[in-house]
């Protein structure tokens, strides 16, 4: 009972790691149309970057935003000066998962070539522990969970009460009807990259703080991720959120109550099964033209 | 390149004369327009004029380039070669949002509602380049002319029948007021009533107000009831242009209709006085 | 000095030779139905684990080590073996991921696959004996009594053999009935979706014959090194054959051969040759990979038909151009 419920706990970690990562990927592929399977090496350019400032005795929350701003900025780079060119040079959308996964690549063997091979961990005081139950989490770790729900809560008013978010959703509905209101599309995408590579650069520092993490500690974080989304909807943020704390809490209880390392093949599980009954998500009414050919 | 925008552009005064006396100004103009996917073009050398006020009805079988043009001209596709002039303005080489700004409005035929926004999301949209602190009384205003779409504001737009999301189409596009409207067969698919009475009403009351309205359709009988002018397209070029009763009386109309082509072309159509003109003589 | 480079040289070629078979094998997944399969090289670790446990015999107890089926099975079996099961276990896979999905999330899947199995092979330690993987594998030709070199150029003759046999079975599909239905699917897979069930069966028949191929090229490539761990078939190795093909020309066989002599042959190779203090071989392996993905990017920009073009390509001209990402025509 205990092992369970210390897996809930560190399962709510993991959900709230999942959550800023899972939103920002859904959020990548709803506005642009593309899997940005470099995404993971985004979020381990955040960690290093988390990493390199507390070593310099930076502090972890000052370091925290700064690494996300760094990567939502990178994000946005990337995303205009790399992919946007290949997508308006008509390259096919199956192209585009070559390109994003050569970027990935690229990044994931500059930061050895930066960084070493070796395992590293941002290492910062947990404060005092809490406990309610049996559950077990210390106050750094309460404020990590705390700082994704209001991430998720800002991001939520965003989408459903800005301007800006409807215009967002509204893009990442159709870009074409977008344009012909008016919306700015190109811009809009600008800020949606930024806003999900802020979420990325949030959620690698998250990775850094719970984990030890080396070069290619990156793309293995692509399976919980993948399977969040998925599992929500493919482009739909909510449903991401809510795919986050499925499979964090899923796996981590799975995890507490077997093997520690098999907690990815319960996402995995998870992502197989969504993909093949019900792909466009759980939540209801998504388009099933979403996720298939149309 | 591409991306100056209409502010950039020239001010340029048509042959006919922007504000000529006595005439309505000129809405849209397009001199001698091709455009298509990529680098081939599927509607050639096209030059149509639409004044204030005015409705020009173009139709044509599946396939002749209607859809095409009219993307062109709010610039979802580049036009090829040619000249887009928005009251007198050219546009050419704006972005659709630049030409947006410049009060052009676009329903296209199919997606034409943002489905995963609800109905009142839907109407913010259209209304993105307004200030702020207009766009829900201008929501009230469109809701009192289009009254059907009020219980239905918090409706997700996937829910709502074809002809209630047309008319969240064109509710939407009217947010903003354009003063130069495309409407890419507004009642595709629409019950016949509903059709009736888009065309006659809605599209007949804009122009009433002052808006040039370019009217893809296939009912041709309905659109030329309302249309001031008609053009015939065929395999992406202009064979008939004139008053509706006229063209509909063409010999070798039906066969155009089906897209056959007539063994020699209509008189140089596209060169054919602009409706303006016509309607002024 | 001239054994030395006789050995270099006809090392080189066996990687060629296990190369080549591999990257037709997944042209003929990739360049010619378009699958994505980011998963391959998982395929190719399957055929090498099997092929190595079935030659190695069971585990010696003294040394820790823990692995399934420990056999040891004479020459063509445990090859045969591993092709088998690597041809088994994409059956599934295929069934599961080419059905009714884009695309790009298809790549995303068999992405994911490829991580994933990655973890189970390093943790699930009762499998292949975990992150050590398996070591000591016997090679097969040992009895025959030749020298090193002279062991080499038979093991060359046996891969290359088998790479050419690989080859003519491309070419006969690529030309095939089947080989049009696939390229009809890459090329427009919507229109060719309409067309029925026959698709589906088509691509995973595909995937199931490279399957068997790459596991086949794993299990050559295992009795030629004779260890196998978790830590040579990191997915990135699937990228190095892609780019191959995205180099040489995918969809055309020819073009396989030529995009694996040019990237992982001549240009690991040539990197290999910089002389290098120890201290900076890391780096120099880390900078290969980054220009792999450079080269990758470079070509997909300027020649994305790749040095020798599928010639058999559809070409895409009055399909819907518009491009879904910035709603802006494509050209």
């Amino acid at each position: 009972m205990s092992t369970l419920l210390s897996g809930v706990g560190f399962g709510l970690l993991t959900a709230a790691l999942l959550a800023l990562a899972a939103v920002g990927f859904t959020v990548q592929f709803g506005i642009t149309n593309l899997f940005n399977l470099a995404y993971a090496q985004f979020m381990l350019v955040a960690a290093y970057v988390g990493y390199t400032l507390t070593n310099a005795g930076v502090d972890v929350w000052v370091a925290l935003p700064i690494a996300a701003l760094a990567v939502g900025a990178l994000s946005v780079a990337v995303n205009r000066f790399v992919y946007m060119p290949f997508v308006s040079r008509g390259r096919a959308l199956f192209s585009m998962v070559l390109v994003t996964v050569s970027v990935g690549l690229a990044v994931e063997y500059l930061i050895e070539v930066f960084a070493g091979a070796g395992a590293q961990q941002i290492l910062m005081n947990p404060g005092s522990t809490w406990s309610a139950g049996g559950l077990v989490l210390t106050t750094s770790q309460i404020i990590i969970v705390v700082i994704a729900a209001i991430a998720m809560a800002l991001f939520h008013l965003l989408l459903r009460h800005t301007r800006l978010g409807k215009a967002m959703r509204a893009t990442s509905s159709d870009v074409s009807l977008a344009r012909a209101c008016g919306i700015p599309a190109a811009r809009v995408r600008d800020v949606a990259w930024f806003i999900s590579g802020v979420m990325c650069g949030a959620a690698g520092v998250v990775l850094g703080i719970n984990v030890s993490f080396d070069p290619t500690t990156g793309s293995s974080y692509l399976v919980p991720i993948a399977a969040a989304a998925v599992l929500g909807g493919i482009g739909r943020p909510h449903g991401a959120m809510l795919g986050a704390l499925v499979v964090g809490v899923g796996s981590e209880v799975f995890a507490a109550i077997t093997t520690p390392s098999y907690k990815d093949v319960i996402a995995f599980g998870v992502l197989l099964v969504v993909m093949l009954v019900r792909p466009q998500g759980i939540l209801p009414g998504s388009l099933r033209t979403d996720v298939v050919e149309p | 390149m591409r991306t100056r925008s209409a502010d950039a552009g020239l001010v340029v005064t048509t042959a006919e004369g922007a504000g000529a006396p006595g005439q309505p100004a000129s809405a849209l103009a397009l001199v001698g327009v091709s455009a298509g996917y990529g680098r081939i073009p599927i509607v050639h050398d096209v030059s149509i004029e639409i004044r204030r006020g005015q409705i020009v009805a173009l139709v044509g079988s599946n396939g002749s380039g209607k859809s095409t043009l009219m993307k062109s001209v709010i610039g979802l596709l580049p036009a090829l070669s040619g000249t887009i002039l928005l009251a007198g303005l050219d546009v050419t080489a704006a972005q659709p949002e630049a030409r947006v700004a410049r009060g052009l409005g676009y329903v296209p035929q199919v997606n034409d509602v943002f489905n995963r926004l609800d109905v009142r999301e839907n109407l913010e949209m259209g209304a993105y380049r307004m200030r702020r602190g207009q766009v829900a009384g201008r929501i009230d205003e469109i809701l009192e002319a289009f009254p059907t779409l009020k219980p239905l504001i918090r409706r997700n737009a996937r829910q709502l029948s074809g002809g209630q999301r047309k008319l969240v189409a064109i509710a939407r596009v009217l947010m903003t007021s354009p003063s130069m409207l495309l409407l890419d067969e507004p009642t595709a698919g629409l019950a016949p009533q509903l059709a009736e009475e888009i065309l006659t009403t809605q599209v007949a009351v804009l122009a009433e107000l002052g808006c040039g309205v370019l009217l893809v359709e296939q009912r041709v009988a309905e659109a030329f009831r309302v249309a001031d002018h008609a053009y015939v397209l065929v395999n992406g070029h202009i064979y008939l242009g004139g008053r509706p009763a006229e063209v509909i009386e063409t010999p070798g109309f039906d066969r155009l209709m089906l897209g056959l082509d007539l063994a020699v072309p209509a008189p140089g159509p596209s060169a054919a006085p602009g409706p303006g003109q016509e309607s002024a003589g | 000095m001239s054994s030395a480079w006789d050995y270099y040289l006809t090392s080189v070629l066996v990687f060629f030779a296990i190369d080549t078979s591999a990257g037709l094998a997944l042209n003929l997944q990739f360049g010619i139905a378009g699958i994505y399969n980011f998963g391959f090289v998982v395929f190719q670790a399957i055929g090498a684990y099997v092929a190595g446990v079935t030659t190695i015999g069971p585990p010696v107890p003294g040394l820790q080590e823990s692995y399934i089926l420990g056999a040891r099975l004479p020459f063509p079996i445990p090859w045969l073996a591993g092709a088998a099961a690597a041809a088994l276990v994409s059956l599934p896979v295929g069934l599961a991921c080419l059905r009714r999905l884009r695309g790009d999330y298809q790549a995303m899947v068999l992405l994911v696959f490829a991580l994933l199995a990655t973890t189970v092979a390093t943790d699930a330690t009762g499998l292949f004996n975990g992150a050590s993987g398996i070591y000591g594998i016997p090679q097969p030709f040992v009895s025959l009594g030749l020298s090193r070199a002279g062991y080499n150029w038979a093991y060359f003759g046996v891969a290359a053999l088998i790479a050419f046999v690989v080859y003519l079975g491309a070419q006969r599909i690529s030309f095939s009935p089947l080989g049009r239905v696939l390229r009809s699917i890459r090329d427009n897979e919507s229109a060719a979706a309409a067309v029925g069930i026959g698709v589906y069966r088509a691509r995973v028949k595909v995937f199931v014959l490279g399957g068997a191929v790459a596991g086949l090229s794993g299990a050559v490539m295992v009795s030629y090194i004779g260890a196998w761990s978790p830590g040579s078939w990191a997915y990135a190795e699937t990228f190095v054959l892609l780019s191959a093909l995205v180099v040489g020309g995918s969809g055309n066989n020819n073009g396989a051969v030529l995009g694996t002599f040019l990237l992982p042959v001549l240009v690991t190779q040539v990197i290999g040759l910089i002389p290098l203090s120890t201290a900076d071989v890391d780096v120099v392996s880390s900078l290969e990979w980054v220009l792999i993905a450079a080269v990758t990017l470079f070509c997909l920009w300027l020649w994305p038909q790749g040095a020798l073009p599928d010639s058999r390509r559809i070409r895409k001209i009055l399909l819907p151009a518009r491009s879904a990402v910035t709603g802006e025509p494509q050209s």
